[in-house]
């Protein structure tokens, strides 16, 4: 060789350098088109770093999954934290979303009455054996007074046994005591609704010529001049003639489900609207 | 000779392990440059032909595939390796301390040469990367350099290095 050998590396290494000075000028001239040799290698270099990815990607997700655990166990504390408080706010949302759609049937209820209407919320529901009652967030300094009848989005609901300055008891519908004039809305049958305690009414004074079925639909009458007329009271669940007596037996379904109040409206009488 | 044919496949492979340990192995800005640790390796083991070879091998081989800059990895890793292979006359690789300080000083120079012909070539100046990056790379290749050293010395006999001393590899 015409080189000496201790300059041969210095050589090879100069040489090697030149080319690659020599391809990085190649390379600047274009850099926006990979050259065949590049495409190439990419291709095969292509399948061999999916394998290797993947290899590593499991072994990542198995350190991750099963072996770093380090916090987990404060991400899973704070984690069931945020679930509880979402949760929280989830349903107070939802109940917000069932509150809004109760008002406005409430509001549909009011808009379609000749009296002034005060919406209250029911704050005790305790229906004990004695009475049959609600109490109510409004009273006197609202404008309501003993005697004022209450209804809820489904229809008639009782009337107001005492107010005090914020509260109210509301008599139920279904108390003993209760009573109210009614029309058959079919056969414009008329009588009187009474409570009987439990969660039915009984219609009386019906005679037993009178045209009364099963699955009519009862309204208040408006006689007494308590309740507006044509209110929705309930539906008639069975007709019982009875023999030895002047009226029939009938029992009617309230269309008002007691167990479940949450607002009321209550109508003051005297004040109409004007509509 | 099937050592001397299979010894690109093993370059190739180390430059696809590259690309995927980096980017698997890093955490945060310590990331480990494995191929550029091969290259110092290389410089303080190698015979000059054999070492310039694999180190352009493995360059041309990241050029293909990572490289914004077509024979970037070509021209650093020829040039480290030179410039490692006469250091070799100095540094003993099996002295761990020196060995690592010379990778991590090396992988510095990298990274300066780098930001320069982004800037050269791409008009890109990304200096902004120095503290962010090379210097916590050259921190954490410098610390592990001895250990991947120790890892190469077990492919020592299929590189069929010539493990020379120092005063005789010019």
């Amino acid at each position: 060789m015409l080189i000496p050998k201790k300059y041969r590396p210095h050589i090879i290494a100069a040489v090697f350098l030149i080319t690659s000075l020599a391809l990085i000028s190649y390379g600047a001239s274009s850099l926006t088109e990979p050259g065949f040799l590049r495409k190439t290698v990419i291709e095969i270099a292509t399948p061999f770093t999916d394998v290797v990815n993947l290899s590593f990607k499991g072994l990542g997700d198995f350190w991750r999954r099963y072996l770093f655990l380090v916090g987990l166990e404060d991400d899973n504390r704070r984690l069931r934290v945020e679930k509880t408080a979402l949760a929280e706010q989830l349903n107070n949302y939802r109940e917000g979303y069932y509150e809004g759609i109760r008002l406005r049937k409430l509001l549909d209820i009011r808009n379609g009455l000749p009296y002034r209407t005060v919406a209250a919320r029911v704050v005790d529901n305790k229906q004990d054996s004695l009475f049959k009652t609600i109490l109510i967030d409004k009273g006197t300094a609202d404008g309501l007074s003993a005697g004022y009848p209450v209804l809820s989005a489904q229809g008639v609901t009782g009337r107001i046994m005492e107010s005090s300055w914020h509260s109210s008891r509301v008599l139920l519908m279904i108390d003993r005591i209760s009573n109210i004039a009614a029309v058959i809305q079919r056969s414009r049958t008329q009588g009187i609704l009474q409570g009987t305690g439990t969660s039915q009414y009984n219609l009386k004074y019906i005679p037993h010529t009178a045209d009364v079925l099963p699955g009519d639909l009862l309204l208040s009458s408006g006689m007494a001049g308590v309740f507006p007329k044509g209110l929705i009271i309930g539906t008639v669940t069975r007709v019982e003639p009875q023999k030895h007596e002047l009226f029939k037996k009938i029992d009617v379904a309230p269309s008002v489900d007691f167990e479940r109040l949450e607002e009321v409206l209550v109508l003051i009488p005297g004040k109409e609207t004007g509509q | 000779m099937i050592a001397f044919l299979l010894q690109p496949i093993f370059i190739f492979l180390m430059a696809i392990l590259q690309i995927t340990f980096v980017e698997f192995f890093s955490v945060g800005p310590l990331s480990i440059d494995l191929a550029f640790v091969f290259v110092i390796y290389a410089g303080l083991s190698f015979n000059a032909m054999r070492g310039v070879l694999l180190s352009f091998l493995l360059g041309f081989f990241l050029d293909c595939t990572v490289s914004p800059i077509w024979g970037l990895h070509m021209f650093l890793y020829v040039l480290f390796f030179y410039i490692s292979m006469i250091a070799g006359t100095k540094i003993d690789r099996k002295n761990n301390l020196p060995a690592a300080v010379f990778t991590g000083i090396c992988l510095l120079f990298q990274g300066a040469l780098k930001i320069l012909f982004y800037w050269l070539i791409l008009d890109v100046d990304i200096l902004y990367t120095v503290p962010k990056m090379f210097i916590p790379q050259a921190i954490a290749t410098g610390i592990l350099s001895p250990f991947l050293y120790s890892i190469f010395n077990h492919f020592e006999d299929f590189f069929n290095a010539e493990v020379r001393q120092p005063a005789r590899r010019l």
